[in-house]
């Protein structure tokens, strides 16, 4: 909006707010009084912050007037539309003052979680449904690579892509399959932009992801509470409450988590509409995601979607409490090993070779 | 939940498999698709042998069969030759040095495979794999090797070998990597890199 610059600094109190949107109206069908809500900036605005005051009132009142004016100064305006677009910042305006998931109660989660799925719906005009799916009792996950049947094929990568809703626009991957030289043991040796046929002669596969240690830096240095372990041991991120410090990224020894650098872009006929409220909801510009296990797959029961499209079988998920679970084999019957052990980290997530 | 032992409830667990697949767009394994009836257990016999394995039990997901194979040229009237009098000599066997038909395939009834056991059934191969790689199998059964097909927290079903190995030449054949999922058009312009961008 051209015209909501020099609206700024004119906003000196409320009757002014709404004197200033009825004479900057401009003639074209929008109705940009509903545009830019930012009642921060007006001091009036601020009062609505006041706990004795109800800001679902408060906003319905501004709206409403808003829109009386908006209606005033353009006949035409279209009630229908005008409609959606008052429930959608009021919708915002909700969301805005939302607090950090770990700490809402049950009610506060599906309250907002309602929002999201009706926001989607008014903003994309696409439905989707958000899970708040909670950890299950006497589940730790785990998952093991086998660096011996990997062949680099990366359907991994595209499924990973695909599920969680990745930005395309900066080819944002979760996913890194590096190709190594036989007799280097390191991802730093490696290749991960390989465009060849595979394997190649002479070398092996090896996968990264997000390992969700079991003692993860990455949530120690979150100032503001906005990334944790969860108790079936996946590290998720609120993507509301991230403030996109970038702290998590640098303490990760695994290069595991991912910024958003610009507004996410997903094709609309790619948008994955199974979602989880700390998983593959599509995240925002200045926020941090990374892999979840699939938190909305592997809480339903799935395996994560890589584990699923892997076509050489050398993705192992499962329960790490369940002493006939196929990660309890393969940590019985086969020689692992973890990348950088040696940091504490005690990620979940084990190499073996046949 | 692992115990499973009655067919029928076999078939009753693995129903809501065949509906509850992932996208198409990676729904990488063709007997994901299976039906349930496409499906059948076997194994929980060999759990006793002394590979390394738990008794669980599992679930092999049942593609190799007399009813599809075979049937494709013998329909039971005609004299069962292909069109072109091939037979089966068109059959190029990759595997093993010296290995031949009647390694596997019982002579006179090749829809049977042959075990030191007896004759087992196409779709028990796993029997007659077993003999040599013994490693493996066990590492199917228990939980190394091959395929899980189901949800981690579901009954466990596994792909055959056959699935994913062609018994007359079981190596994977290399193939080029899957390629980035498409890029948005609209964005096709110069595209800005995560590093360099503040
Ligand atoms: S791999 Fe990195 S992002 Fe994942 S839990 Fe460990 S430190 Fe955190
Ligand atoms: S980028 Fe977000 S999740 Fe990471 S440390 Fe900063 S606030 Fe926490």
């Amino acid at each position: 909006m051209s015209s909501t610059e020099p609206r700024r600094g004119r906003r000196l109190d409320f009757g002014g707010f709404l004197r200033m949107i009825a004479s900057d109206r401009s003639p074209g069908p929008a109705a940009p009084a509903a545009d830019d809500p930012a009642p921060e900036q007006t001091p009036k605005g601020s009062t609505l912050l006041d706990k004795s005051l109800d800001r679902r009132d408060a906003m319905k009142a501004l709206l409403t007037g808003a829109a009386a004016f908006g209606a005033a100064a353009t006949a035409q305006a279209s009630i229908g539309k005008s409609d959606a677009e008052k429930e959608r910042r009021q919708l915002e305006w909700e969301e805005y003052f939302k607090g950090n998931y770990r700490l809402m109660t049950e009610q506060e989660r599906r309250e907002t979680i309602a929002r999201l799925e009706r926001l989607a719906e008014l903003k994309r005009g696409q439905r989707v449904s958000i899970a708040g799916t909670p950890a299950r009792e006497g589940v730790l996950y785990g998952y093991a690579f086998n660096i011996s049947r990997c062949r680099g094929y990366r359907d991994c990568i595209r499924a990973c892509v695909l599920e969680n809703n990745q930005d395309r626009a900066s080819t944002m991957q979760y996913i890194r399959i590096f190709e190594i030289k036989n007799g280097h043991m390191s991802p730093e040796n490696g290749n991960a932009d390989y465009f060849h046929e595979v394997p190649q002669e002479g070398h092996f596969y090896l996968g990264t992801q997000c390992f969700q240690c079991e003692n993860p830096p990455c949530v120690k240095v979150c100032p503001v509470g906005a990334t944790w372990k969860e108790p079936d041991g996946i590290t998720v991120i609120d993507y509301d409450w991230c403030i996109g410090c970038r702290y998590c990224e640098a303490a990760c020894p695994y290069w595991a988590r991912r910024f958003n650098w610009h507004e996410p872009k997903i094709p609309r006929n790619e948008l994955n509409p199974k979602q989880h409220y700390l998983g593959n909801r599509p995240r925002k510009k200045g926020v941090m995601e990374k892999c979840t296990f699939c938190i909305q797959r592997s809480r339903e029961g799935q395996l994560p979607a890589c584990a699923e499209a892997c076509p050489t079988g050398a993705r192992i998920f499962g329960n790490l409490l369940d002493p006939n679970s196929e990660i309890r084999y393969v940590l019985e019957n086969k020689k692992v090993f973890r990348l950088k052990e040696d940091l504490g980290t005690e990620p979940k997530f084990w190499y073996f070779m046949d | 939940m692992r115990r499973a032992t009655l067919p029928l409830l076999f078939a009753l667990l693995l129903a809501p498999l065949a509906c509850q697949r992932a996208p198409e767009s990676y729904d990488y394994a063709p007997a994901l698709t299976a039906s349930a009836a496409e499906r059948q257990m076997t194994i929980e016999r060999w759990s006793a042998e002394p590979v390394a394995i738990q008794s669980t039990t599992v679930l092999v997901a049942r593609e190799l069969d007399e009813a599809e194979t075979c049937a494709r040229c013998h329909d039971g009237k005609g004299t069962g030759r292909k069109p072109d009098g091939a037979g089966h000599d068109d059959i190029a066997i990759e595997h093993a040095a010296g290995m031949e038909c009647s390694d596997c395939h019982e002579r006179n009834r090749p829809q049977l495979l042959t075990t030191l056991d007896g004759n087992v059934p196409l779709h028990d191969q796993a029997a007659r794999c077993r003999e040599c790689h013994r490693n493996q199998v066990g590492d199917w059964l228990g939980g190394s090797h091959g395929k899980r097909l189901s949800g981690w927290a579901e009954t466990r079903v596994v792909a055959n070998c056959a699935h994913c190995h062609n018994p007359h030449s079981p190596s994977l054949k290399p193939r080029m990597p899957v390629a980035t999922p498409v890029i948005v058009p609209e964005r096709l312009g110069p595209m800005e890199s995560n590093h360099v961008e503040h």
